[in-house]
């Protein structure tokens, strides 16, 4: 890095010291020196570790500014994107997740971005990238978690596949039905700490569904009737219905994903990125995928220029050109956030498609800055009801919303 | 006599077993995961021995340009902050252990702090340091780091021992004539062996295994170390367990050589003529 | 006067670094704790000590710390005690005592990335390796969910704690076993001494002061775990397994809380300096000096 910084210092100074000459050789004639090129930087999450030299390779071809990409593993992003903002270090351009994007645009860590049309990049996390009516990251990946679900299993119990117009109670009838004691569970529900936006793609759903919501005006809504109906329902699967494994309390995606391929789960939640597993290492099951009834969780990346970025036309520039359609469609390896970037594989593959179109309908998390400490304050308090520390869920729900109260400042 | 000497053997052997059994067992696991194929990692009941094993996740780790680099990163690191650490401590723990000075239980205690202090509370301030002394993304950068984090033990432990031996042979090597360092150097340090060792051991694997503070102190490939490249093996989704393990089965080799090294201090230790002579 | 300064000089190397990496972040946390404190921008105030009422009239903080009151007296004694029972164990000369001495500390090389959702692989549930062999060695009753269940969830994460952390006890105990000298066994020997005589009058007195060093560290440190306990629960089930460590983790980069973060450090400083003070009081008289006390200029 440092040394790259030598270089370019040098690079700089030379075309400099080139240009200054010309200008004394053109006597005083008026000129416009164009800007030096400059080199920039972007930092995303280790899967795109192999991708990023594609990319570069495409960029760097085409433009006369050059571009720099580095993966870092997801573990301690969050720390890394901070740390490094303040201390005046970050990249040019930062790969933020809709979970991320509220904190750092409440602690005044993004610039805004100026003329971007809304046009068709998906809504979840185009939210999640406003304020106040400014626009602090333009997405270039959208998903939703919906049900992956097991046809041979469905075959097997004489149950019909999901329809499209579902309800949650569709889905524990089918939970119920595909449910055989302890070897063969209808659902999984992620109950686990260490994993919370699996928790929130659960639940979420189930309370809007039921009519709920979690935050309206900086106020915790959870202990409304819709959103207790929807804990409610989330909490039957496992301890009434028992249709969800013994283990759920400590479970997420990933233990799920297990269940899934060894036939031991009919129905998983996920988002596009389970579909590229599933083809690998599910190519004996027949499994397709149903949006989750009602409004599903929306989630996606944004990139986004820090304060403390040096070069922020360029880095427009690349952003421009990463979400140009063509080029999205061309150069991402996970679902793309704009619906006209879906021409080409593997984006029109029938079962990305299938996903897309629930990302248009899909509905983001909370936008409070607070929503990722509450939610991990929702997740220990279910967790409790799920283990019978607490004795219902309106306790819960009574305790959830007082407790968010304090963390948004009541 | 020969009933005691069974019993002794039988217990010897039983220890054996017990303390190989406890530390191994999951080191069993990543050893018999490292050699699977993918299809079978995840197999039920779970394949303890792999009935086709594979050398392609060490393959795959190999064969990654990167990891050279980022074995020849922790290995600048792990080492540079290991001497380093040693040579500061003793020099520090012996100053604290033989002097009465001002302040000395205050610098003591503050020795303490890098340890009290959780880490939320320390990576911005080491970030910022670093940057403004251009440290940041530079082996030294790094090194400086571990040494600090490892001076409460290394300093601590070091003036513990050093405690322990009596200073009348220091005494009569004043009235030899011989100045502290000297002491320092051809007394104190051969007899304290096993405790350089053992804090040799610990300033060596807290820099080679270390994730946190290396993922937000280092930039690019040029610093990077292992910790960080086996983290490439945790994917957004699950975890690429046949590389991972294979991955960490090459890292530990390297630490269990070093181990074997500082371990003869620690076999060699004090011997009764050592003190008095 | 003179030796004094050779004091300073031994400690100078360590002491430049301390102040150059140690001094601006106690003085930082020092500063976010009684202030609002912003990531950006000067805009900081003064707000007295309402980020430390704040954090104490958290919901979950006197759980945290009675969590973490537990976790660390449970960790230590555990980690002290098999360490203890390892290092005298090593300490006996026997064949092959190199080969077991290494294999013990083998656990302490596997970075925790790796150990960490390996023992989560053994906990599981359902696909678990425990359970698994549990029931292949026809022991199927004892299967547990052993992550899933508040008490069981925290004495599995202990226990993982446990297998991470005794190697450092022991190879520090080993080491000052070590350096007992020999001809103190000997002669207790020759006098008739037990083992137990000879682990109490000896061995204990020899190692006092390594044994109070080491479990002071640990105490430091069993607070501050954090990577073992965020893999295998995330501090769940029901906040059965959140100690110190995550919840200041959490505060920060969950909450961007950190002025909360900062107070709570603070207070761990003043506890740890409030029982150093405790110990310089109660030991004053122990500290010997030789180059002051015998009165040689060097």
């Amino acid at each position: 890095m440092r040394k790259k910084g030598l270089r370019f210092v040098m690079v700089c100074m030379i075309i400099t010291i080139g240009a200054l000459g010309m200008l004394m050789a053109s006597g005083a004639k008026e000129s416009v020196v164009e800007a030096p090129p400059v080199t920039i930087t972007v930092w995303k999450g280790s899967w795109w570790n192999n991708q990023a030299p594609v990319v570069e390779a495409a960029f760097n071809a085409t433009h006369r500014n050059q571009v720099d990409i580095q993966a870092y593993p997801f573990e301690g992003l969050v720390e890394k994107y901070v740390v490094s903002i303040v201390g005046n270090q970050a990249a040019d351009i930062l790969a933020v997740d809709n979970n991320m994007l509220p904190l750092l645009i409440n602690e005044g860590l993004l610039l805004p971005f100026e003329n971007v049309e809304k046009s068709d990049f998906s809504g979840a996390i185009w939210d999640a990238a406003s304020k106040d009516g400014k626009l602090y990251g333009i997405p270039f990946r959208a998903d939703t978690s919906g049900v992956f679900y097991n046809k041979d299993m469905f075959d097997a119990a004489g149950v019909a596949y999901p329809k499209e117009n579902w309800t949650w109670d569709d889905f524990l009838d089918i939970a119920i039905k595909l449910t055989k004691g302890n070897q063969q569970y209808g659902f999984g529900i992620s109950g686990s700490a260490a994993a919370a936006t699996d928790f929130e793609a659960e639940v979420l759903p189930m309370i809007w569904a039921f009519g709920g919501d979690i935050i309206r005006d900086n106020k915790m809504v959870l202990d409304e009737q819709g959103a207790i109906k929807g804990l409610q329902f989330w909490v039957d699967l496992a301890n009434k219905h028992k249709v969800s494994p013994a283990g759920a309390v400590n479970y997420d995606n990933k233990d799920y994903i297990e269940f899934f391929l060894n036939g031991r789960v009919a129905m998983m939640m996920g988002g596009s990125n389970v579909i590229p597993m599933l083809k690998e290492k599910a190519a004996d099951i027949d499994w397709d995928f149903a949006p989750v009834p009602g409004k599903s969780k929306g989630f996606g990346v944004a990139y986004a220029i820090p304060v403390s970025c040096k070069n922020p036309e360029a880095a427009r520039e690349y952003i421009d050109w990463f979400t140009t359609p063509e080029i999205l469609s061309e150069y991402t390896i996970r679902m793309p956030a704009r619906a006209t970037a879906t021409n080409n594989p593997p984006w029109n593959d029938p079962m990305y498609v299938k996903v897309m179109n629930a990302a248009v309908d899909s509905k983001s998390p909370p936008l409070n800055p607070r929503w990722v400490e509450i939610r991990a304050m929702m997740i220990r308090e279910m967790q409790k009801v799920l283990t019978g520390q607490t004795k219902s869920v309106e306790e819960a729900a009574r305790i959830m919303t007082q407790q968010g109260n304090t963390m948004l400042g009541n | 006599m020969r009933k005691r000497k069974l019993r002794y053997k039988i217990l010897i052997t039983l220890g054996i077993l017990l303390i190989c059994l406890y530390s191994l067992l999951p080191i069993f696991w990543v050893l018999s995961t490292s050699f699977k194929q993918p299809d079978v990692i995840f197999s039920d009941p779970p394949q303890w021995i792999p009935k086709n094993p594979t050398f392609d996740n060490y393959k795959t780790v190999i064969q990654n340009p990167a990891m050279i680099q980022y074995f020849k990163n922790t290995v600048i690191i792990s080492l540079s902050s290991t001497v380093l650490s040693v040579v500061i401590a003793v020099l520090a723990a012996y100053g604290f252990s033989r002097y009465k000075f001002r302040g000395r239980s205050v610098f003591l205690g503050m020795f303490l702090f890098s340890r009290i202090l959780p880490r939320v509370s320390l990576i911005l301030p080491f970030f910022i340091i670093l940057r403004n002394i251009r440290l940041l993304n530079t082996h030294l950068g790094m090194i400086i780091v571990y040494i600090i984090i490892g001076l409460p033990i290394t300093i601590w432990l070091a003036k513990g021992f050093f405690d322990k031996i009596p200073i009348e042979i220091e005494e009569s090597a004043i009235l030899d004539g011989c100045g502290p360092l000297t002491i320092l150097l051809r007394i104190i340090v051969p007899i304290s062996a096993p405790a350089i060792g053992a804090i040799a051991m610990y300033a060596f694997i807290l820099a080679w295994n270390e994730l946190l503070l290396a993922l937000i102190l280092t930039l690019d490939i040029s610093t990077q170390t292992i910790s960080i490249g086996l983290s490439y093996y945790k994917l957004e989704f699950g975890i690429s367990w046949g590389n991972l393990m294979a991955g960490s089965v090459l890292m530990s080799i390297p630490a269990v050589i070093v181990f074997i090294f500082f371990q003869k201090n620690l076999v060699d230790g004090l011997t009764a003529g050592s003190v008095k002579e | 006067m003179k030796t004094r300064y050779q004091g300073y000089l031994f400690i100078l190397p360590a002491t430049i670094l301390l102040v150059l990496l140690m001094v601006y972040p106690m003085w930082k946390t020092f500063t976010y704790s009684v202030t609002d404190f912003k990531l950006i921008g000067n805009s900081s105030t003064f707000v007295g000590l309402q980020n430390f009422k704040a954090v104490m009239a958290r919901y979950d903080f006197l759980n945290v710390l009675k969590n973490t009151l537990i976790w660390v007296v449970v960790t230590v004694f555990f980690q002290f005690a098999l360490a203890m029972i390892v290092a005298l164990f090593l300490n006996v000369k026997f064949r092959g005592r190199a080969v077991v001495q290494i294999i013990a500390l083998i656990p302490w090389t596997i970075p925790s990335v790796v150990s960490g959702n390996t023992w989560k692989w053994i906990f599981q549930t359902d696909f678990g390796l425990m359970n698994a062999l549990l029931r292949q060695i026809g022991l199927g009753e004892f299967v547990q969910p052993w992550l899933s269940q508040p008490k069981m969830a925290f004495f599995s994460v202990l226990f993982a704690a446990i297998w991470q952390g005794y190697p450092f006890l022991m190879i520090m105990l080993l080491s000052g076993l070590k350096g007992i000298p020999e001809d103190q066994y000997e002669a207790a020997m020759i006098d008739g001494a037990s083992p137990s005589q000879r682990f109490r009058y000896i061995t204990v007195p020899n190692i006092k002061n390594i044994i109070v060093i080491v479990i002071t560290l640990q105490i430091i440190y069993a607070w501050n775990t954090f990577d073992i306990i965020f893999v295998l629960t995330g501090g769940g089930p029901g906040g059965a397994t959140e100690i110190l460590g995550l919840f200041i983790y959490k505060l920060g980069f969950s909450a961007f809380n950190f002025s909360e973060a900062a107070a709570v450090s603070v207070l761990l400083l003043a506890f740890v300096i409030v029982i150093l003070m405790l110990r310089n009081f109660l030991t004053k008289k122990e500290t010997g000096t030789i180059y002051e006390k015998k009165k040689i200029t060097l």
